[in-house]
């Protein structure tokens, strides 16, 4: 367990640009050590998921944070397919969506979905949001070693 | 006969799913369009001259007004979602909506008097939202440098429990009787007091959702006095 840390890995799915720039921000900003991926829809974020074409060489994200309004396949078919993978299904999702509404929540749940944030208005909110997700996912909640370091 | 109410039913929840949708999915675009602005202001105020920053504040400044206008859109629509009655001692409501208020009310050092009242059959969160929309609005429509004293009461008449939030603040012209209470609707420059017009439009919603009804009259020797009525069983 006393394995030097590596920054954490985190793979973005969403299409707003807006939205990924202040992600991007929020991280940079929060100054913690991490390498963000950003796919700009679901197809890609499966792609990034199963290593495929520029993926190839991408280890497999430690926390995949999951925006539910997506052009053609949507946040919750994204969902869908990664909880039906038996390889994709142990790495958590947490969605992030503009909505509050309790169906949207219980849906997702439904769906095996590991966490649910209604996005921040403001780039301040974001920064909270990411400093909060490092402290939980990072720091507090333990995950399996890499194979390649236990190996 | 069950055809037409159906329908009433229909339009209502469509009403409502549009009503969120409309905040929500506008919720994104416009979030990056005010954020992505405070940032130009922030890190590239240097690119722009004086016309530039102000047109770039004025973005900003419409932007967040867009965004206070959805939130009270939601809100609208969210009140037309399941209300859930029981029987509510009201001076608890109250009670809790003043702590609820308390650094409002300190800041503005606003004197409050509230009087024994009734309990009745509520919806308690809509109508401890109810009373700080009315309390809001007392403590902000005043004349500069005036404090604000408000009086909180009830009395039972016939079938019907009248309550009445009474100010001491501007008031407001009788022709306005039923524009005060639309949605957006505004009787005031922006840098006088400041708003999108959404808390009486929210006032009036939650007392037909409880059957009652609102209006406001001129109190004496100045101000309004705001009343509503709840059913009493």
């Amino acid at each position: 367990m006393e394995s030097k840390r590596r920054p954490a890995r985190l793979l973005l799915i969403e299409d707003n640009p807006g939205d990924i720039i202040l992600t991007k921000r929020a991280f940079k900003e929060a100054q913690l050590e991490n390498d963000l991926i950003v796919a700009s829809s679901g197809e890609e974020g499966l792609k990034a998921l199963r290593q495929e074409g520029p993926y190839a060489f991408q280890p497999p994200p430690d926390l995949i944070l999951l925006d539910l309004n997506l052009p053609q396949m949507n946040g919750k078919d994204v969902l869908q397919a990664i909880k039906a993978d038996p390889v994709l299904k142990s790495i958590p999702v947490v969605i992030l969506s503009s909505s509050r509404a309790e169906q949207d929540v219980v849906n997702v749940y439904a769906l095996h979905s590991n966490g649910y944030i209604a996005k921040p208005a403001t780039l301040e909110g974001f920064k909270s949001m990411v400093q909060k997700i490092e402290a939980f996912w990072f720091t507090l909640n333990v995950f399996p070693e890499d194979e390649e370091a236990t190996s | 006969m069950t055809a037409e109410k159906k329908s009433a039913e229909e339009i209502a929840e469509e009403f409502r799913h549009y009503a969120y949708s409309v905040s929500h999915d506008l919720g994104s675009p416009v979030r990056a369009m005010v954020e992505l602005s405070k940032l130009l202001a922030d890190e590239h105020t240097n690119a722009l001259n004086d016309e530039g920053k102000e047109y770039l504040a004025l973005i900003i400044e419409n932007g967040q007004r867009l965004q206070e206008m959805m939130e009270g859109l939601l809100q609208y629509s969210r009140l037309n979602a399941d209300t859930s009655f029981v029987k509510t001692d009201l001076n608890k409501v109250v009670e809790g909506c003043l702590g609820e208020m308390k650094s409002v009310i300190e800041a503005s050092q606003a004197r409050i008097e509230v009087a024994e009242l009734p309990a009745a059959e509520t919806d308690p969160a809509q109508c401890r939202q109810l009373f700080r929309l009315l309390i809001d609005n007392a403590i902000k429509f005043q004349a500069k440098k005036n404090i604000a004293h408000i009086k909180v009461a009830a009395m039972k008449k016939d079938n019907v429990l009248e309550f009445s939030v009474a100010d001491n603040g501007i008031g407001i012209m009788p022709q306005h009787q039923e524009k005060v209470f639309q949605l957006f609707q505004r009787l005031h420059a922006d840098r006088d007091y400041p708003g999108v017009g959404v808390g009486l439009a929210l006032a009036q919603k939650i007392v037909q959702r409880h059957g009652g009804k609102i209006w406001f009259e001129q109190s004496a020797p100045k101000g309004t006095v705001f009343r509503f009525t709840l059913r009493d069983e």
